[in-house]
């Protein structure tokens, strides 16, 4: 999909006809430039309502009342309807759309209705041919729409500045959402509904089945079971109550020690800190990697160390069970020495020593394949090679040790060294009035943290028993059953429901599992490109597990979705989103979806910024971006002008309250306004 | 000849099993690794335990060679069964064996509970907040081999 051109007539502060061209190709980026209160989310809502009639975009609440027809206009109206009009132009997999959409506006005193009017919809066909004829019927034309770009899916690819936000936070609304976008991405919507369908009707004849039965054991074990379902679903509540208040403390931590740096003495001591936790950080890989090794030599070589005393009288053994073998010498070098007439082991010429060949022919001749053989050659060759390295692993392992203390030291002194700058920063700060508040907040917020991150790792704990003991009640529950005759044949029903069920699961779930490991390749690479170098090692992976949450994996394989900062986690999210339009595209070499974001950059560094400048245009298709003056300083207007992709560039002029004018600029003109 | 290849079950016991499983969820170091190790410990010193009940259980074609070359030392150097690979086909001989392996497996975890985990291990699980288990018993079964018998 390629967005055109948007029209708009009187339609939010627009007033009168405007209009903007998208840019696309080799220059697809196009930027709207305007400080806040001037019309940026107007440009989203009119693209909104051209193409779903939405009048409510995300970050609205739905039940409030909210205008699209221009004020000015209304007011000069002298009560006539006023019409406000978005067309829409775009182009899909070879076709152009043309779609027009319009709502009638009346103002009677301070009250405003409004109604949705007409909707036309233009198609010219991949040969060029256009069909005179709109079509008019929503139905239609919703359906049509959905086939390019499904409502549902939109908000990744369309989105406002609360998106991000909200990608990157963990709760369970998340979850479904990126779970919803998978599903459809992968038109697998229907399956799903089958498996819900499929759920219900196994409760549903559970519950009928336990009506009837009157049995009392099974009422009773399904009511443990329906106990253990509430205490799980409680637990995961408080769960995500928890990931909230750990997002909300991380924050509420940058936030302090940024206000702390402010201070010079303060931030001299926040810049050893730093450097000293990066020296900690390297440390700790060196121990990660110390421990690999060791963990390799014990699975290895742990059972021969044991054993090497044991060996040798095992090796002794087998050694005199060899002698007595009838295959002691391959029958291979026994031919070969007689074929060639010299003895393949010594080198004895057979024809000038007949006693050797005499003996050569009666090896031949008693030559009996033992399967004892290789037996006794697996085992005497495994400790015969432990045997001549035993020294050298015995070193290692010693030096090893040796090296793994001498880390654990290092890290330990480098923890000292933090906790004593942390005592610094503490002191300077409570030397100053305006500060010391501000530390003691600092300490309780770190204490705070911690105790959440325990608290949510107790409440895992207690999930995992408990879906332990509701599996094994479920497996109880269908004992009971099946020993039941009388409920003979509910239980077949039951059981037929539940095996269609987890075929259907199956099915799900190899599809959407295949699409998952995809997202997280592309996540992953994709991150590895934006983020900024420094912290590139950082994480090693963004992955979107079974219960579809996007978790975040450090270098060392740890979950450190919570531990990451606000910027690093938009970036993060940033990432899945380009992915997810990546892997929508299916086989097109790229991303076929444009990306429309509204103030995306809120909280990203400056360097992230300019990583992500740089590279979103090679990444997607086309890149909108309606962009606030904090958002766009002179700093990242150089960079997108430097990455030669920028194709159009707007500004948006607010000629009075209620009329901001779209004012196309030149691109070599300057916009920012900050420096 | 080579019996271990075929799909043999091993059983751990159900008293030990959550060390079996953390140590393979948290370590990747596999039930067969995990086994051979602690056999190994048990029959360097005597230590045959019985398995009442059964626990997790793994095929004896997960072994590696240089595991099956472990575990047929340890059946050839016996006191009951060793000295004896002729019978290595006989299917009486196997099942004994295999009951050996694990009984010394029992006996090595034991050893390893008593020795390595100490109170880490408070009978139902290993201490997750405790991160050097691998360190541990490589450091055990180190000192173990400087050590001069008798």
């Amino acid at each position: 999909m390629k967005l055109q051109k948007i029209y708009m007539k009187n339609f939010r502060q627009f007033y009168g006809e405007q209009e903007i061209e998208f840019s696309a190709g080799d220059q697809n980026v196009t930027i709207i430039f305007g400080e806040n209160g001037k019309g940026k989310t107007g440009i989203f809502r009119a693209l909104m309502f051209g193409l779903y009639g939405s009048i409510h975009i995300e970050q609205d609440n739905p039940n409030e009342a909210l205008h699209l027809v221009n004020f000015i206009a209304l007011e000069e109206s002298n009560n006539m309807p006023i019409e406000a009009k978005v067309r829409l132009q775009f182009e899909s997999k070879g076709k152009n759309y043309e779609l027009h959409r319009s709502i009638m506006g009346v103002m009677a005193g301070n009250d405003i209705k409004e109604r949705m009017g007409d909707v036309e919809l233009y198609i010219t066909d991949e040969n060029g041919n256009f069909s005179p004829d709109p079509i008019t019927d929503e139905f239609e034309i919703q359906r049509l729409i959905n086939d390019i770009l499904h409502e549902s899916i939109k908000d990744f690819f369309l989105f406002d500045a609360e998106k991000i936000e909200t990608l990157a936070k963990t709760d369970k609304n998340v979850k479904e959402e990126v779970k919803n976008g998978i599903v459809k991405l992968l038109h697998i919507d229907k399956l799903e509904s089958a498996i819900n369908l499929l759920t219900k009707l196994h409760a549903t004849e559970k519950r009928r089945l336990l009506q009837d039965s009157k049995n009392l054991d099974l009422n009773q074990k399904q009511n443990e079971i329906d106990n253990l379902t509430n205490e799980i679903s409680d637990l995961e509540e408080r769960i995500s109550m928890k990931d909230a208040n750990i997002q909300a403390c991380t924050q509420e931590i940058a936030d302090v020690e940024a206000k702390l740096s402010e201070n010079e003495d303060v931030k001299k001591i926040q810049e050893r800190y730093h450097e000293t936790q990066e020296k900690k950080t390297y440390e700790l890989k060196l121990l990660k990697a110390k421990k690999d090794e060791m963990k390799n030599t014990l699975i290895s070589n742990g059972p021969n160390l044991i054993l090497k005393d044991t060996y040798y009288s095992v090796k002794n053994y087998l050694d005199q069970v060899f002698v007595d073998q009838k295959d002691l010498i391959p029958i291979e070098v026994i031919e070969k020495s007689l074929n060639e007439m010299v003895c393949a082991a010594c080198g004895t010429d057979l024809r000038e020593n007949p006693d050797h060949l005499k003996n050569v022919e009666f090896l031949k001749n008693n030559f009996k394949r033992s399967n004892l053989t290789p037996l006794i050659s697996l085992i005497t060759s495994v400790i015969h090679d432990y045997q001549i390295s035993e020294e050298e692993i015995i070193h290692t392992i010693d030096s090893n040790l040796k090296d793994f203390r001498s880390i654990k030291d290092n890290i330990a002194a480098i923890d000292q060294q933090l906790d004593s700058f942390q005592m610094d920063i503490a002191d300077k700060a409570q030397q100053q009035e305006n500060l010391s508040h501000l530390e003691s907040t600092l300490t309780q917020k770190k204490q705070d943290l911690e105790n959440f991150k325990v608290d949510i790792a107790k409440m895992k704990d207690q999930i995992a028993e408990k879906e332990k003991d509701k599996n094994a009640l479920e497996k109880e529950f269908n004992r009971l059953i099946r020993q039941n005759e009388s409920l003979k044949v509910d239980a077949k029903v039951l059981q037929y429901i539940d095996d269609l069920k987890s075929e259907f699961q199956r099915v799900f779930s190899e599809y959407s599992d295949n699409m998952r490991h995809k997202l997280t390749e592309e996540a992953t690479a994709i991150f590895k490109v934006l983020i900024d170098r420094k912290d590139k090692d950082l994480i090693s992976k963004i992955d979107i597990n079974e219960k579809y949450e996007i978790e975040i994996m450090g270098w060392d394989q740890v979950n450190i979705t919570q531990d990451i900062s606000q910027g690093q986690r938009q970036v993060v999210a940033l990432s899945f989103i380009t992915a997810l339009a990546k892997v929508a595209a299916g086989d097109y070499a790229d991303i076929s979806f444009p990306l429309f974001m509204d103030t995306p950059f809120g909280r990203i560094s400056g360097t992230n910024r300019d990583q992500l400048i740089e590279n979103i245009p090679q990444l997607s298709s086309q890149w909108i971006l309606l962009l606030t003056d904090t958002e766009l300083s002179k700093t990242e207007e150089m960079q997108f002008k430097a990455t030669g992709k920028l194709g159009k560039w707007y500004k948006l002029d607010q000629i009075k309250k209620g009329h901001s004018e779209i004012v196309e600029l030149d691109l070599q003109e300057s916009l920012a306004t900050r420096g | 000849m080579d019996f271990l290849m075929e799909q043999i079950l091993f059983h751990t016991s159900e008293k030990h099993q959550e060390i079996y499983i953390h140590l393979n969820n948290k370590y990747d170091i596999k039930y067969q690794d995990l086994f051979s190790i602690c056999a190994s410990i048990g029959f360097k010193h005597n230590r045959k335990v019985p398995i009442e009940t059964r626990g997790r259980e793994f095929r004896s074609n997960y072994f590696n060679s240089s595991q099956r070359a472990t575990a047929y030392s340890i059946i050839l150097a016996d006191p009951e069964l060793g000295k004896n690979i002729e019978q290595f086909e006989d299917v009486e001989f196997r099942r004994k064996a295999r009951r050996l392996l694990e009984e010394y497996a029992e006996g090595g975890m034991e050893i390893l509970v008593e020795e390595v985990f100490g109170n880490r291990w408070d009978g139902n699980i290993l201490d997750p907040n405790y991160m050097e288990y691998e360190i541990d018993i490589l450091g055990y079964i180190y000192a173990e081999s400087k050590a001069v018998p008798f």
